[in-house]
C-alpha cells in the first residue's frame, strides 16, 4: 500500500518530477505572493512609466541602481512603460488556480463517478456515463466565450466548465480500468472473504486504477492552462490585473511582432509552456511512482 | 542409416535488458528418421528455443553461439538464410506451434491461409493447392467443408488439427511439435494423440515433440530427452527412462506425476525448492540445490552427459558414484 | 471421517443470457438465448472429505464454484451449508458463512492484488473479520502461516511480482486457510504450476486438511489428480452431474460412458499404455446443449431413450450416483465377468 513516506522517497528519485515540482513551486510562490518578487503591479497607476515604454530586456537598472529598483526592465517594458517581468509575476495567479482547482475537481469528481458506475454498475453506471457522454460532445470553446462574455465572474465559470468537460473524459477512463480491474481474480478473493464493497475499490481497486487518473489529469491541466489563455488572448478577460493570456492579447495588439519586440512575446509565451511542462511532469512522475508499487 | 538430425554443441544465448543470457546450454542428440523424439521438461528449461533454434525460427533477440546443426547431411548453421527459407524451411522442416489461436491469422479462411502457404512455396497452381488443401483435412481428420471456415470458427481441436495439416502440406521430413496438445481437453487431446501416431506409424512422419507432460511423451514418442536448465540431464528410449530413470530429477518429476497408475491411490511427493532461473544460474549441477544426493562435487562442477548404459544417457555425478564411475 | 454433510447443493441451475446484437435487437427478437452453464447440479460434501469436481473445460464446474461462494446467484436450487440456505442468510450468519467458505483460484499471477505486499495480503482476512485485535497479534498469525506454507519470511515484505507461481499459490493458500474455514473451494489450484511443483501444492492442500479437518472441494480437469487427492469425485459433462462416487469405485468400476471415456482418455506414464478414444467429436456448445442427455451425439451406446428422456442422477449401487439410461446393460456385464 502506498504510504506517504514510499511516496516522498521514491518521487525524490524522479529527476523529471523534481524538476518539474521546482517551477511549479515557482510558480507557486509568484501566484501567493506576488509583491515579494515584483515591484510594480501592472494593476497599480503608478508602475506606468511612458518614458521607458517598449525598453528592451536591460539590466542596468539592477546593476546602476537607477530611480527604479528591482527587476524593472530585467524583461523589458511595454508600451505603457509597464515592467513585463511583474506583469508575468502578477499574471501567474490565474493560471495556476485554475490549474489546481480544475485538476483537483475533475481528479476527484472524474475519479468517484468512475468508481461508482465501473464497480458497481447497472443503472447507475448507464445513467452517469450517457451524462458523460452528452457531457463530451458540448463544443466547449465557443460556450465559454459566450458564458465569459455575459457574466463578469470569470474564473469561477472557467473552472466549473472545464471541469464540467474533464470529469467526463477521467470518468470513462477511470471506469473502463475498473471494470477489468474487477473482473481479475483478488477482486472475488476479497469478496469472497467477506471484506465490504467500499473497502475493495477503497483497498483493491483505487490502487490499480489511480495511476490513470494522474495521466489524464495532466492532460486536462494542460487543456484547462491552454483554455484560459486562449480565452484572455481573445481579450475576454476582465480582471484588472490580468494574466499572461492577457499580455499576449495586448502584445498582438500593439504590434509587437512587427515592431520587433519580441520581449512581450516570448516570456508569457515561455511562462505557459513552462507551467503546462511542470505540470506534466509532476503527473507522469505520480504515476510512475504509483506504477512502481508492486513491481 | 545416417540419422537425420544431429545437434552438437548447441548454445542460444537471449538478450534481456542488455544483458546475455544462456537458455539452450550445450545440447547433443541425434535422431532417426520416421521416429518420433520427445524434448521434456518444466517451463523454462530452453525447451522451445531449442526446437525453435532447429527451425531457425528464433526471435530477433537470440542467437546462436556455437554448435552444429546437422539435418539430412547438412549444416544449418552454415547455410545462408535465404537459402534455409527456400529449401529448408516448411518444405523439409515444419513447426507445430504451441496455442493454435495465434497462429493463424483471423481474418483469413483457414483453407485459403493453407492454400497461400502452398502456392507461396512452390509453384502449384490454386486448384491443385485446393485440392491438396482438402486432402489434408480429412488426413487430419476434419471435414473438407471447415476449409472455409474462419479461424475463430473452429474449436480448440479443430485449429489444432488443421495446424498439423498446414505442417504436412509439404510433406516435409521433420515436423516439430511444440506443445501440442498443451491447453486441449482431455478427450481431444486423445484425438491429437491418436493422430499423431498414425502420423508416425502410418505415414513414417519423424517428428520432435517439445512437452511439459511426461504422459504425451509417454505416448507418443520413442526416444526422449529431459531437459533441465538449458542441458538435456537425461536421454534415452522413453521405455528406459520411464521404466529405470537414472537421473534424481526424472525420478523426481515421474513421482510428482498424478498419470501414474489410476487404478491405486499413490501419494504424490513434490520437488522442493523453485525451478531455476536463466537470470541467475547455478554453479555446478543445475539441479543441486533441489537434489536430495548432492554431494561436494555436484555444487563445483558440471557432470557431463556421459552413456550409462548401451542408448541410456544422464549427466549425474551420484549416478556414476554409486554405480562405480561410468561405463565407458 | 465424520458423516456429516457440510455442504448440500441440491438442483442448482444458472444460465447465463446472451446479449442480443444490435441486428437482432432492430429485427425485434426478444430472446437471445443463454449460456446453460450449470442445469440442475446436485452433490453434497462431508465434513473433513476431499470432493473432486472433474469435468473439462464448459462443463459448469467454476460456475458451479462460484454459485457456493455466492460470487453468483443461482436462477433456481439450493445451496445448503451446516443445515442453512446461502442464498437466504442473515447479513450475521453471511458473515460467518464468509469467514468459513474460502476459494483459491486458478491463476496465482491474478489472484494476490499486485499493489499489496505478501504481508498486507495475508493479514487482510485477519482484518476483515477482526480476528485478533492488535498489530503485533496479527503479525505473529501472519509469521505462523508462513512457517506452515514454508515459505521464506523475507517474502513478507515483497509484492507478488517477485515470488514464482508456486509460492504464490502457496501465499494464496495459506490466505484461505488463515482462517481455517470448514470448506475451502480450490479452483484448478495446479493447473497453471511446473509439475514439479504441483505435487507440493497438492500435498500442502492435505495437510491443511488434516490439521484443521476443513472439507476441500478441488476443482480439476484432471482426474488422475482427483483420483490421487480426492476422497469422492462427481464428474461433470455439460453443467450436469452424470457420475458421484467414492474415488477408488468411480476410477475403478465407472458406470458412465463419459467417466469411462475420461479415464481411458487419460495419458499414463507407462510408454505401453495407450490411451483410446471412446467419444467422437467436441463437447458442444453450452448456449445450445443437446436436449435429453447432453451426451447422446457422442455416446456410442446412445440409443432412442437417451435422444427423448433425460436421464436422472440415480443411486445404481450404494454409495454411487449415474445419470445415464444404459448403465447397468453397458457396464455391469463386465462387474460380473460374463
Amino acid at each position: 500500500m502506498l504510504s506517504l513516506r514510499f511516496f516522498v522517497r521514491r518521487f525524490s528519485k524522479q529527476k523529471g518530477g523534481l524538476l518539474g515540482l521546482t517551477i511549479l513551486l515557482i510558480f507557486v510562490a509568484f501566484a501567493v505572493y506576488p509583491p515579494a518578487f515584483a515591484k510594480y503591479d501592472p494593476a497599480d497607476p503608478k508602475s506606468y512609466f511612458v518614458g521607458q515604454a517598449l525598453a528592451p530586456p536591460s539590466w542596468s537598472s539592477f546593476f546602476q541602481g537607477s530611480s527604479r529598483t528591482g527587476f524593472y526592465g530585467s524583461l523589458g517594458t511595454d508600451q505603457l512603460g509597464r515592467d513585463v517581468f511583474s506583469q508575468i509575476v502578477y499574471g501567474t495567479q490565474t493560471p495556476v488556480l485554475i490549474t489546481f482547482l480544475s485538476s483537483a475537481a475533475s481528479i476527484l469528481i472524474g475519479l468517484l463517478i468512475g468508481l461508482l458506475a465501473g464497480y458497481f454498475g447497472g443503472r447507475s453506471d448507464e445513467l452517469l456515463m450517457r451524462t458523460a457522454d452528452i457531457v463530451l460532445t458540448i463544443p466547449l470553446l465557443p460556450l465559454l466565450i459566450i458564458l465569459v462574455s455575459v457574466n463578469s465572474n470569470y474564473l469561477l465559470d472557467l473552472t466549473v466548465l472545464i471541469v464540467l468537460a474533464w470529469w467526463a473524459w477521467t470518468a470513462r477512463l477511470v471506469r473502463s480500468q475498473v471494470l477489468s480491474t474487477k473482473e481479475r481474480a483478488f477482486v472475488d478473493a476479497a469478496r469472497v472473504l467477506g471484506v465490504r464493497n467500499f473497502t475493495i475499490v477503497r483497498r483493491h481497486i483505487l490502487p490499480n486504477v489511480v495511476s490513470l487518473v494522474f495521466a489524464t489529469a495532466t492532460i486536462g491541466v494542460a487543456y484547462a492552462v491552454i483554455t484560459q489563455a486562449s480565452l484572455s488572448f481573445l481579450g475576454l478577460e476582465n480582471s484588472a490585473r490580468g494574466s499572461w493570456g492577457t499580455m499576449l492579447f495586448y502584445a498582438l495588439k500593439f504590434a509587437s511582432f512587427s515592431t520587433g519586440a519580441w520581449w512581450l512575446v516570448l516570456p508569457p509565451g515561455i511562462c505557459l509552456s513552462l507551467l503546462v511542462l511542470s505540470v506534466f511532469l509532476v503527473g507522469n512522475a505520480i504515476e510512475s511512482v504509483i506504477d512502481q508499487i508492486g513491481t | 542409416m545416417a540419422p537425420l538430425l544431429t545437434v552438437e554443441g548447441l548454445r542460444t544465448t537471449y538478450t534481456v535488458g542488455g544483458r546475455e543470457v544462456t537458455v539452450v546450454n550445450g545440447v547433443d542428440f541425434q535422431m532417426e528418421r520416421g521416429k518420433t523424439f520427445a524434448i521434456a521438461g518444466e517451463s523454462g528449461c530452453g525447451k522451445t528455443t531449442l526446437g525453435l533454434s532447429i527451425a531457425q525460427l528464433l526471435p530477433s533477440n537470440a542467437r546462436i553461439r556455437s554448435g552444429k546443426i546437422v539435418f539430412d547431411g547438412v549444416d544449418l548453421l552454415q547455410m545462408r538464410e535465404d537459402d534455409f527459407r527456400r529449401r529448408i524451411r516448411w518444405k523439409k522442416i515444419s513447426m507445430v506451434f504451441q496455442g493454435s489461436m495465434s497462429a493463424f491469422n483471423p481474418v483469413i479462411r483457414v483453407g485459403d491461409q493453407i492454400v497461400e502457404a502452398i502456392t507461396h512455396h512452390e509453384t502449384a497452381s490454386k486448384s491443385a493447392a485446393r485440392e491438396r488443401a482438402s486432402k489434408l483435412f480429412s488426413a487430419v481428420g476434419i471435414s473438407e467443408n471447415r476449409l472455409y471456415s474462419y479461424p475463430h470458427e473452429l474449436s480448440g481441436g479443430m485449429r489444432e488439427r488443421a495446424m498439423i495439416a498446414m505442417a504436412l502440406a509439404s510433406s516435409p521430413d521433420l515436423v516439430i511439435a511444440d506443445e501440442p496438445t498443451t491447453g486441449l481437453d482431455v478427450l481431444v487431446q486423445a484425438q491429437i494423440i491418436g493422430l499423431l501416431r498414425k502420423l508416425r506409424d502410418d505415414l513414417g512422419r519423424s517428428m520432435i515433440l517439445i512437452s511439459h507432460d511426461l504422459s504425451v511423451v509417454a505416448e507418443l514418442a520413442d526416444e526422449c530427452a529431459i531437459m533441465y536448465a538449458g542441458r538435456i540431464v537425461e536421454m534415452g528410449s522413453v521405455r528406459r527412462i520411464f521404466g529405470n530413470p537414472l537421473h534424481p530429477y526424472t525420478m523426481k518429476l515421474l513421482g510428482a506425476f498424478p498419470g501414474a497408475r489410476l487404478e491405486k491411490r499413490i501419494t504424490l511427493v513434490g520437488i522442493p525448492g523453485e525451478p531455476p532461473s536463466f537470470l541467475n544460474p547455478i554453479t555446478g549441477c543445475r539441479f543441486n540445490p533441489r537434489c536430495e544426493h548432492a554431494m561436494e562435487v555436484c555444487r563445483r562442477e558440471e557432470p557431463r552427459l556421459v552413456e550409462f548404459e548401451r542408448g541410456h544417457f544422464v549427466s549425474c555425478f551420484w549416478r556414476e558414484e554409486t554405480s562405480g564411475g561410468s561405463t565407458r | 471421517m465424520n458423516e456429516e454433510v457440510l455442504l448440500e447443493v441440491t438442483g442448482l441451475k444458472k444460465h447465463f443470457p446472451l446479449e442480443r446484437s444490435f441486428l437482432d435487437r432492430l429485427r425485434g427478437k426478444k430472446e437471445a438465448g443463454s449460456v446453460h452453464a450449470v442445469d440442475n447440479v446436485s452433490f453434497w460434501v462431508r465434513r473433513g472429505e476431499i470432493l473432486g469436481l472433474v469435468g473439462e473445460s464448459g462443463s459448469g464446474k467454476t460456475t458451479t464454484a462460484r454459485l457456493i461462494t455466492l460470487l453468483e446467484r443461482p436462477d433456481s436450487g439450493s445451496v445448503q451449508f451446516e443445515g442453512k440456505d446461502i442464498y437466504g442468510l442473515s447479513p450475521d450468519d453471511l458473515k460467518n458463512f464468509r469467514r468459513h467458505v474460502q476459494l483459491v483460484f486458478q491463476n496465482p499471477y491474478d489472484s494476490l492484488d499486485p499493489k499489496f505486499t505478501i504481508f498486507e495480503s495475508l493479514e487482510e482476512p485477519l482484518l476483515t473479520h477482526s480476528v485478533v485485535r492488535t498489530k503485533d497479534e496479527r503479525r505473529e498469525m501472519v509469521h505462523q502461516t508462513m512457517k506452515k506454507v514454508g515459505v521464506p519470511m523475507e517474502a513478507l515484505n515483497l509484492y507478488p511480482s517477485k515470488l514464482s507461481g508456486g509460492q504464490r499459490q502457496r501465499i494464496a493458500l495459506a490466505r484461505a486457510f488463515a482462517l481455517e474455514p470448514k470448506l475451502l473451494i480450490a479452483d484448478e489450484p495446479v493447473s497453471m504450476l511446473d509439475s514439479s511443483v504441483r505435487a507440493s501444492i497438492l500435498n500442502m492442500l492435505l495437510d491443511l486438511r488434516a490439521q484443521s479437518g476443513t472439507s476441500v472441494i478441488l476443482i480439476t480437469h484432471d482426474i488422475a489428480t482427483a483420483r490421487h487427492v480426492c476422497d469422492r469425485i462427481c464428474v461433470m459433462y455439460m453443467g450436469e452431474v452424470v457420475e458421484f462416487a467414492m474415488a477408488d469405485e468411480l476410477v475403478t468400476n465407472p458406470l458412465h460412458p463419459y467417466t469411462h471415456a475420461l479415464l481411458s482418455a487419460t495419458p499414463r506414464l507407462d510408454p505401453d499404455a495407450r490411451v483410446t478414444v471412446e467419444l467422437t467429436g467436441e463437447i458442444g456448445s453450452a448456449a445450445d446443449p443437446p436436449a435429453a442427455c447432453r451426451l447422446h451425439p457422442r455416446c456410442p451406446h446412445a440409443y432412442e431413450r437417451c435422444r427423448v428422456e433425460e436421464p436422472v442422477l440415480r443411486e445404481i449401487l450404494p454409495g454411487h450416483y449415474v445419470a445415464c439410461h444404459r448403465s447397468e446393460e453397458v457396464f455391469f456385464p463386465k462387474l460380473t465377468g460374463t
